[in-house]
């Protein structure tokens, strides 16, 4: 057979689109938890209002659905723990994130989903608590 | 050098290298299709599910395009690699595809021109003997090795992000590479792409024993017995 490619253009796309992924990874670390930390700390002062804009649209109006109440009622009655201020761990990939508080006391940590939207980072999901491994988390506050 | 003459040595360098400027410009209107087309189905599926949508910027720099596209590459890659390798030994009755019966093997330094047996126009390596002709002498196979290996690490790297990022829409906890690369999705990605390659290069093996194109150095001349074998038209 005799075709020919272009073997450098080819080996040079693939280690820009590796460092491409390394990079673009590490940069959303910081403002996916802003966001996160931002939410548990609008939900320690009992600003529901606060929480809620940083709630994903979809998110916020299966919250007011399920509970029959406006956002700033609503994610106020969740269960969501009350959480420490340092981040036990923060990943992002591609335009999801997951960041994971430790607790007070023996609980199990808070684990908060986030997802990147033309606005920024916005809550998924909280309050979730691992059930068991390779399945999904039991999360309160939920959409998507 | 005048308008005319220049018009001239244009036609000369398209008439020249018109099998890989051909390839070439289909590849990229391929690759721009796919970022488009790719773009719209990761979007569509990103507001089915509620979750941020990206713009076409951000998608070809993303893992999900990133993925698709060197799953691709490396099984081409893998697909020469193994045939210009499996040809020195291997052979096919009858196929053009084959060296003829009796030259399994990486032959003499006479019939490869190497060393003292080189032509005046050899190239260098070929001439000047040592690591240098023996690197030369394998040239082609290790740099389709080298990209095959090279796609398919950018794959898994590029694969294992995407599939942690599905994993997060899912409320589940993302996995470590070592994970994945002993996982469903890599080796789902990686052997779809390669049994489809195994069995095009198989078949063109032996479709061209017996069938022919007017014309194709990838074919024998018409008129060849389906017997003769090595034989390029």
């Amino acid at each position: 057979m005799r075709r020919s490619t272009g073997k450098v253009l080819v080996t040079g796309a693939a280690v820009a689109l590796a460092c491409s992924l390394a990079a673009c990874g590490a940069s959303q670390v910081a403002p996916a938890r802003s966001v996160a930390q931002r939410f548990h700390q609008a939900l320690a002062t009992g600003d529901g209002a606060a929480a809620c804009t940083l709630l994903s649209i979809r998110t916020r109006a299966e919250l007011e659905t399920s509970a029959q109440a406006p956002c700033e009622e609503a994610v106020l009655a969740e269960d969501v723990p009350e959480v420490l201020d340092r981040t036990a761990g923060v990943h992002v990939f591609g335009v999801m994130a997951q960041v994971t508080f430790d607790v007070p006391g023996d609980e199990p940590p808070e684990t908060v989903f986030l997802s990147r939207y033309d606005e920024g980072w916005r809550v998924t999901s909280a309050g979730c608590v691992e059930t068991t491994a390779a399945t999904p988390y039991d999360c309160p506050v939920s959409g998507g | 050098m005048s308008a005319r003459g220049s018009r001239e040595g244009a036609r000369g360098f398209v008439r020249d290298n018109g099998l890989s400027l051909f390839f070439f410009v289909l590849f990229l209107v391929a690759l721009i299709g796919q970022a488009f087309a790719g773009w719209n189905a990761f979007n569509e599926e990103q507001a089915a599910e509620g979750f941020g949508e990206v713009s076409l910027v951000e998608y070809v720099a993303s893992v999900d395009f990133a993925v698709d596209v060197t799953e691709n590459w490396q099984s081409e890659y893998l697909q020469f690699f193994l045939f210009i390798g499996v040809t020195v030994w291997l052979l096919q009755r009858g196929s053009p595809e084959s060296k003829e019966l009796d030259k399994a093997g990486t032959e003499s330094d006479e019939e490869q021109k190497v060393g003292p047996h080189a032509d005046a126009d050899s190239p260098g390596w070929a001439r000047i003997g040592g690591w240098r002709t023996t690197v030369f002498s394998h040239s082609l196979l290790l740099v389709m090795g080298a990209i095959f290996l090279a796609s398919w690490a950018v794959q898994s790297v590029a694969g294992w992000a995407a599939y942690n990022e599905t994993l997060l829409e899912q409320t589940r906890d993302p996995i470590g590479w070592g994970s994945y690369v002993v996982g469903s999705d890599f080796w789902s990605r990686t052997l779809q792409n390669w049994q489809s390659e195994f069995l095009a290069v198989g078949s063109m093996a032996v479709f061209a024993v017996f069938l022919r194109q007017r014309g194709s150095p990838e074919s024998k001349p018409v008129g060849s017995s389906h017997g003769s074998t090595g034989v390029e038209g």
